[in-house]
């Protein structure tokens, strides 16, 4: 993120506002682990570094270390349940928020944490995770049913505009919902979902694309008995990868072992894990399914719940 | 459904192949002698090229094709017919003169002609008496509406849609009332935005149900389309923008019909037939239900058809009811 040099200035004079140097750096190593204020500036350890100058250099480094957001969650944190059992009053908070936001970033309530704005710009993290950290996620995946019949009996030139219908429509129900895709192979693909509501944003995306599949199949009347898919949704830790999907993940192999084991045509399918979390009137459109004693899924297709 | 191309001329075949391209109709061509001559068992709709044909000559076919009970169309590139009439008291379901041709066959069309025959079938017609839907002339002719070329009081054919909120009962007034209040300006929002991509409009609406109209062409799928989606959507639509806890519910009828256009907010004075009868439809539809009248039957498209069944009629329009799959 690019850091402009108001908003970096409003920064430093709200942290030098706010604590003494000594809390500074206390506050500093919560996102720089063994932060060094001396050896960053250059003052001797003897001689005192007056705040300002503490300020601006923990800034500066927090933009160096690309995690000037962060900085800024922190000292939002700070300032609404204060650090080490003592409060603290950071001012400006409100027109530091306010320049983040007006730079394509949306404050994410339940989190408390800075994400993209879905509508002025979409990358693959969200513009926050990091290469190599760890996240709680949730994952919808989709794969076709049937794809090496389908590419036999009709043949790679027929089916391959269906695929790429289905993916842009995937890639579409996710980012409706602030997920982002993050694969495609051939005949199938996963979107991630990440920050509030994770779980909730990413069964409305795959009931969406059900609906959206049954609408074309019945309208377009595609490869004869139409597009069939399986869908899946799953969540759990997920180690965050900008050079592609996270397919060693244990949680992203746990969600295609169940679409693979127990997985059906034109269903979408979730597990208890995310189910719990939906509201109910969302979590009233499935059906529980038991597979096997030790595991309970929850499964929606179109149709499911009607008339209830 | 296949269509029998029934002349001598090949060339008229041309004029069928966007029917044939659009996978709903399959079209083949039959020589005149070839029908005269053949059983009609196989026919489902003829369109006869009458060029040629001397007056008793004629009588005779269509009788003969009228008694098979084959659903066929007058082509009548020439205009030789002297009395178009009596070709429908003969059974023809449609009449197609060099006008007709040199705008297109289109699929709705052709639709419209079988269930015209179907619906002078006399097990068809529920109340024989119901008034036949009117005709009306004028800017309503042009082949193609859309909103650049429809002008404030001027009377045109719509594609309409009655959209209500159903009520929200509770057990406490107070909340009720706010719930009913909150989700009638939710909804009344959510439908507008919802239609307007497929050029919907509000046009009148009084609380908790409005009408919207949509230009009249006879390929304008969308507006059943949207209100199919709106149906299957409802749980999606409530969470992402109406209610999380009580669920809002709706009712939709689309019907085709005539009004003056006048702009949201200025149709206190509008008297329209077709806006007041869907009014009363929806007012006696049921809670959570997408119903379409006959007319607007047409504008399904075929894929969706399967998913209306006959409901009886209303006044003067027969209902078809939307039932999702799997209930």
């Amino acid at each position: 993120m690019r850091v402009k040099a108001r908003l970096k200035n409003l920064a430093g004079r709200a942290l030098a506002e706010s604590m003494d140097v000594k809390t500074m750096v206390h506050f500093a190593r919560r996102l720089i682990p063994n932060y060094d204020l001396h050896q960053r500036t250059g003052f001797p350890e003897s001689v005192a570094i007056p705040n300002k100058d503490a300020a601006g250099q923990i800034v500066s480094d927090m933009i160096g270390e690309e995690c000037f957001l962060e900085f800024v969650e922190t000292l939002i944190d700070v300032g609404q349940r204060g650090m080490a059992g003592r409060k603290y009053r950071i001012p400006r908070l409100s027109a530091i928020i306010s320049e983040i936001l007006e730079t394509g970033y949306v404050l994410d309530s339940e989190s408390g944490r800075f994400v993209e704005d879905a509508g002025v710009r979409k990358t693959r993290n969200w513009g926050v995770l990091h290469e190599g950290e760890s996240y709680v996620m949730a994952f919808l995946g989709v794969d076709i049913v049937g794809n090496s019949r389908l590419v036999r009996e009709h043949g790679r030139h027929a089916v391959q505009p269906l695929y790429d219908q289905l993916r842009s429509r995937l890639q579409l129900c996710a980012e409706r919902r602030n997920g982002r895709l993050w694969g495609w192979e051939g005949d199938g693909g996963i979107a991630a979902f990440a920050f509030t509501e994770r779980n909730r944003r990413a069964v409305l995306a795959g009931m969406e694309l059900l609906h959206e599949l049954f609408m074309y199949n019945a309208l377009y009347r595609p490869l004869d008995g139409g597009l069939k898919v399986r869908m899946t949704v799953h969540n759990g830790p997920c180690e965050y990868q900008s050079g592609g999907a996270p397919y060693n993940s244990d949680t992203v192999q746990r969600l295609w072992h169940i679409d693979h084991e127990y997985g059906k045509a034109n269903v979408l399918t979730v597990t208890e894990t995310v189910y719990a979390t939906i509201e109910a009137l969302i979590a009233e459109e499935f059906t529980l399914y038991q597979p096997e004693p030790n595991v309970a899924l929850h499964q929606y297709w179109v149709g499911n719940g009607a008339g209830r | 459904m296949t269509i029998t191309v029934c002349s001598d001329r090949p060339e008229l075949l041309e004029y069928f192949q966007a029917l044939d391209r659009s996978g709903s109709f399959s079209v083949e061509q039959l020589s005149v002698a070839g029908l005269d001559h053949g059983s009609f068992g196989e026919l489902c709709m003829v369109y006869l090229d009458v060029a040629g044909f001397e007056r008793a000559e004629l009588r005779r076919l269509l009788h003969r094709l009228h008694s098979a009970e084959v659903r066929f169309a007058i082509l009548d590139i020439e205009r030789t017919v002297e009395d178009i009439a009596e070709l429908f008291y003969l059974g023809a379901c449609d009449y197609v003169d060099e006008r007709v041709l040199s705008v297109g066959l289109s699929n709705a069309r052709v639709r419209r002609a079988l269930a015209f025959r179907e619906g002078a079938e006399p097990a068809a017609t529920d109340h024989p008496s119901s008034p036949a839907p009117r005709e009306v002339q004028g800017p309503m002719d042009v082949d193609r509406l859309d909103w650049d070329t429809i002008c404030d009081g001027s009377e045109y054919r719509f594609v309409m849609l009655y959209a209500g909120v159903d009520p929200i009962t509770g057990k406490h007034r107070e909340s009720t009332d706010r719930a009913t209040h909150d989700s009638r300006t939710a909804f009344k929002d959510l439908v507008s935005r919802y239609v307007a991509p497929i050029g919907g409009r509000v046009y009148m609406w009084k609380e908790e149900e409005g009408i919207l109209l949509f230009p009249y062409h006879e390929e304008n799928t969308e507006p059943a389309n949207s209100c199919f989606r709106m149906m299957l959507n409802k749980v999606i639509l409530n969470a992402d923008h109406l209610s999380r806890l009580a669920p809002v519910t709706w009712r939709l009828a689309l019907h085709v019909g005539s009004t003056t256009y006048r702009s949201s907010g200025d149709t206190a004075t509008v008297v329209s037939e077709a806006v007041n009868h869907l009014f009363h439809i929806g007012s006696g539809m049921p809670k959570d239900s997408f119903y379409v009248t006959g007319d607007a039957l047409l504008l399904v498209p075929d894929g969706l058809r399967p998913f209306f069944v006959s409901e009886g009629s209303f006044e003067q329009s027969r209902m078809y009811k939307m039932y999702l799959p799997g209930s």
